[in-house]
């Protein structure tokens, strides 16, 4: 037992760099991309003319083109997945539960019957309002799920899973029959709560941003805390981690993150589950790591599931919510295996 | 097995008047209010009144609809749960109904013109998501909680592949969204005549086999102890729940929930005979989404609601009521 | 690093101890000697981890109090305790990934600040750490990927980081083979010996008890049943009181403690509900 210095060598250090700037590189240019496809496709040169602000009658067209419709779709499809892509990170860190996610534990779906309720009280509630009421309702629904699958002190993961669920779909059911009874105006208002960015415009986008300009980053800055907590409630204890605070604190942000996300995307299935996962793989545990990684992955994934479902059969369009699904349930079936042992 | 046999006796008769007080609501609730005399005199007189026109055309065929697929699930929830032995399981929740509607909806949009074969299809498609959620499940222990939560993943994955469906091949999928939509409203006599054969005669064959799914309910080992075959009984049975559903499910749609709360309200009332509580359960699911569909129709008069929605709000408790009770 | 070692870093006065209503331990009064390596000793479920829990802080009392160097324990901001005091809980379990290094430096935690700076002091500590537990070599592999001893070494190093004047650990030998637990507590000695640690563990291994401890406390029946030098301590009576054992109490030729050779179990334990022979059992099969 001899000391030996640390290795900590330089190249790691390097490929740490790497992997959030490669993966971000990706994202921009799957954006760029993304920008150029639609009804009327947009060559990348001209995208590229409209971009960099060359004066022309064409360019101001497609300016007008890019920046009123596909842009702010662009947008809600890169926040909406990596809101929540960080907030399933930091539920799975918190209730130790690999199969949790934001619309597994009734955080999305109570989110998305609190804003239909809201707005059928209210029609003409401000935008900001919104997420707010999702945060609402998204606790509501969370806190109903955590008690309904305590099994004394211990939270059964499988079981919080299935109640979860459970509790997600009365929700859903209970805002449709809602909705029954609106009027066709608010229905179609709110039909981007099944999980889609179709029809995203800047003032969706805006509603939801200042929520994610500071929970993002309050999350990434409460890495530690989750690192501690993802070593089990007595281990943070024994390093002086004040555990009651930082559940509450870090599934404050993740709730948050996941309601102001419903409101700009609706439900957008199983990225609160994959993200994180691929995330784990490529950046190992720690969530100083694992968050941005996780952010970008789930911020790629949506707008891949979304520009995919524009391309797929236009004009035709399959929203991201279901590509996100297909993906997502099987890889839910596998992690469901995975837990048993 | 005294006492059950006679609590039957109570049971029976009660069940049987509470489907003759569901299908007289049924036809007489709706947009037209008709008096149950009225329903009486015009079943047997039919004539040219709109009160006679409208239960003869709508509210006959629809109660029928609603009568066949409510005992089909009943039935089809009581074999599953009594040959896996796992309270929860339910052709809803074991993706059975998810993967049937998925091949309904590959069957109108590919092969418009095998419409007369759309229950074979939907228990191909049924019998597939069965199979896949048992697999997942059987490789993870077959706790019934594990059970239900990979066929709840695999009803996922099967309600988005026919809703991806559903967009890309708008025009052509407009015949199964009513079809599909999980409710009993405009059934016609032509889709009961399509569908009842596929329904009638497994019903009627379940309600003969009581004593085999005893059998099996005691456990595989303990079955084949007692001289049955219990592998291939134990397939033959699930083969026939999943056919029911499937049926169902080409009448109406899928319905979660009914084929879970049913089969524990019969044996709540009976116990754990099956003889007993199959008939029972039949009677009671009939009775049972008539008066949802009832229910259905009034909340939001004069707009339907679909049924299945107003089910899946109601039997969700009942569920996780169910699911806590389970130990991890 | 060596600190002066206060007399009574531990103290318990009245302490009551339980889960919800349940009592496990009560009205318990003891010292711990500043300085030494005390043992806690006793039967499966007699409470051990509990009181080793609530002597860190893991578990409020129900009744009395727990005074670190004189100061309540559970009136101490969490980081504070966690410089002063280390405790490796039984059975810990880490997330799947999590290498070695990256588990050693939680163990710097309550040093750290908000943001987690790392300084050199820290690095230094790290490194220290894992070459006495001889883990360097295993830095970089996930935890998952190592074997249960190895595993529990990397979690002793992590308390070890923390390089607090006082360590708790719960059964630090269990899943070691024979020179691997006498490897901890040898460790377990010299950091003892050299740096003036005051350690306190919970043992299964009577030898081994006696052999590494200064002093020894037998849990046994919800109170400390003795508190005192190991070689005073192991009687015969001792031995059937706490654990039920009929043994031989001889001395080691090499060390002059005494050395326990087991060879009955002295009386059939109490009546457990539900089990063969409880009054619920009988009653069932009468008539
Ligand atoms: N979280 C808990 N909730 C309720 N009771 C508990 C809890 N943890 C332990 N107990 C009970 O408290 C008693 C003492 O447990 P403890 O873990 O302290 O025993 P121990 O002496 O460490 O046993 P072992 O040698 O097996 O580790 C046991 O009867 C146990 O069942
Ligand atoms: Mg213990």
């Amino acid at each position: 037992m001899t000391s030996a210095p640390l290795p900590s060598p330089p190249q790691t250090r390097w490929a740490q760099a790497a992997l959030p700037l490669g993966l971000a590189l990706g994202v921009l240019a799957l954006a760029f991309f993304a920008l150029g496809v639609g009804a009327v496709p947009t060559p990348p040169a001209d995208l590229w003319a409209a971009l960099s602000g060359q004066p022309g009658e064409a360019a101001d067209l497609t300016r007008r083109l890019v920046f009123d419709l596909r842009l702010p779709r662009v947008v809600a499809a890169l926040l909406g997945g990596a809101m929540f892509a960080v907030s399933g990170t930091i539920l799975q860190a918190v209730v130790r539960n690999p199969l949790a996610s934001p619309d597994l534990v009734g955080v999305g779906a109570g989110a998305g019957l609190a804003v239909t309720l809201l707005l059928l009280a209210l029609p003409d509630a401000p935008g900001w309002l919104l997420p707010w009421g999702a945060a609402l309702g998204a606790w509501g629904a969370f806190l109903a799920v955590l008690a309904l699958a305590r099994d004394g002190a211990r939270l059964p993961p499988v079981r919080l899973a299935l109640l979860g669920v459970a509790v997600g779909a009365a929700c859903t059911a209970l805002g449709q029959v809602v909705l029954l009874r609106a009027s066709d105006h608010l229905g179609g208002a709110l039909a981007f709560l099944a999980g889609t960015v179709y029809g995203a415009d800047w003032a969706r986008v805006g509603r939801a941003l200042p929520w994610a300009l500071t929970l993002l980053p309050a999350a990434w800055l409460l890495s530690r805390r989750l690192d501690l907590l993802a070593l089990g409630e007595n281990m943070a204890l024994a390093l002086g981690h004040r555990v009651t605070l930082g559940r509450y604190g870090t599934l404050l942000v993740a709730v948050g993150l996941a309601a102001s996300a419903v409101t700009l995307c609706g439900v957008l299935g199983f990225v609160g589950l994959v993200a994180p996962h691929l995330a784990r793989l490529l950046a190992g545990s720690l969530h100083g790591r694992t968050l941005p990684v996780s952010a970008l992955l789930g911020a790629g994934l949506v707008l891949a599931a979304d520009t995919l479902g524009r391309v797929l059969s236009p004009p035709l369009e399959v929203p991201a919510g279901l590509i996100t699904t297909l993906l997502g349930a099987p890889y839910f079936l596998y992690l469901l295996q995975r837990t048993a042992r | 097995m005294n006492r059950p046999h006679r609590w039957a006796l109570l049971w029976y008769p009660a069940a049987a008047a509470l489907l003759a007080a569901a299908s007289l609501l049924s036809l007489g609730s709706g947009a037209l209010h008709i008096a149950p005399e009225e329903v009486l005199r015009v079943l047997q007189s039919p004539d040219d009144s709109r009160e006679s026109l409208a239960v003869w055309t709508l509210r006959f065929p629809r109660t029928l609809a609603a009568g066949l697929a409510g005992a089909a699930l009943g039935v089809s929830g009581l074999l599953l749960q009594g040959v896996t032995r796992n309270p929860l399981a339910d052709p809803g929740i074991l993706g059975v109904e998810a993967g049937a509607a998925l091949a309904l909806m590959l069957s109108v949009v590919f092969f418009p013109g095998l419409g007369s074969l759309s229950v074979p299809f939907a228990f191909g498609g049924g019998l597939l998501a069965a199979a896949l959620t048992l697999g997942f499940a059987a490789r993870s222990g077959f706790s019934p909680l594990r059970l239900a939560l990979s066929g709840v993943a695999v009803a996922a994955l099967c309600s988005a592949v026919t809703r991806s469906i559903q967009i890309l091949w708008e025009d052509r999928a407009q015949a199964a969204l009513v079809l599909l939509n999980g409710s009993v409203a405009g059934r016609t006599w032509e889709d009961l005549a399509r569908v009842w054969p596929w329904l009638a005669l497994p019903l009627a064959l379940a309600l003969l086999l009581g004593s085999r799914v005893n059998l099996l309910a005691l456990g595989e080992d303990v079955a084949r102890s007692l001289g049955a075959q219990a592998g291939r009984e134990l397939l033959g049975l699930s083969l026939l729940g999943v056919l029911l559903a499937a049926g169902a499910v080409a009448l109406t749609g899928p319905l979660g929930y009914v084929g879970l709360v049913v089969p524990h309200l019969a044996r709540g009332l009976l116990g754990r005979d099956h003889r007993l509580t199959l008939p029972l359960a039949a009677m009671l699911g009939a009775a049972l989404l008539m008066l949802a569909d009832v229910a259905a129709r009034l909340i939001n008069a004069p707009a339907e609601t679909p049924v299945g929605l107003l089910i899946a709000a109601l039997g969700t408790p009942f569920f996780i009521l169910l699911a806590r009770r389970i130990r991890a | 690093m060596t600190e002066p070692i206060p007399p009574r870093p531990l103290e318990a006065s009245h302490l009551t101890l339980g889960y919800g209503e349940q009592a496990i331990l009560s009205d318990l009064n003891f010292a711990l000697r500043g300085g030494a390596v005390t043992s806690l000793v006793g039967a499966n479920g007699c409470g051990k981890s509990t009181l080793l829990r609530a002597l860190s802080r893991l578990l409020a009392p129900s009744g009395g109090s727990v005074m670190l160097d004189g100061q309540d324990l559970h009136r101490l901001n969490a980081k504070e305790v966690a410089r002063r005091l280390a405790i490796l809980p039984q059975g810990p379990v880490a997330p799947e990934g999590l290498t070695v290094e990256q588990l050693v430096w939680f163990g710097r935690h309550p040093h750290q600040g908000f943001l987690g700076g790392r300084s050199e002091a820290d690095r230094a500590q790290v490194a220290w750490a894992m070459s006495q537990t001889g883990m360097t070599a295993f830095a970089g592999r996930p935890l998952e990927a190592l074997s249960g001893g190895q595993r529990q070494r990397a979690w002793i190093a992590m308390s070890l980081a923390q390089s607090t004047p006082v360590l708790l650990l719960d059964e630090p030998t269990t899943y070691l083979d024979l020179s691997h637990q006498l490897e901890v507590l040898e460790l377990v000695q010299r950091l003892n010996r050299e740096q003036g640690k005051t350690v306190v563990m919970v043992l299964h291994d009577l030898n081994q008890a006696v052999r590494y401890s200064d002093e020894l406390v037998a849990v046994q029946g919800g109170r400390v049943y003795a508190q005192g030098d190991p070689a005073e301590l192991m009687t015969p009576e001792l031995l059937r009181d706490v654990f039920g054992l009929k043994a031989h109490v001889l001395q080691d030729p090499d060390t002059g403690r005494p050395h326990i050779i087991p060879y009955a179990v002295a009386r059939v334990l109490p009546p457990q509900a539900g089990g063969l022979g409880s009054p619920e059992f009988m009653s069932q099969t009468g008539p």
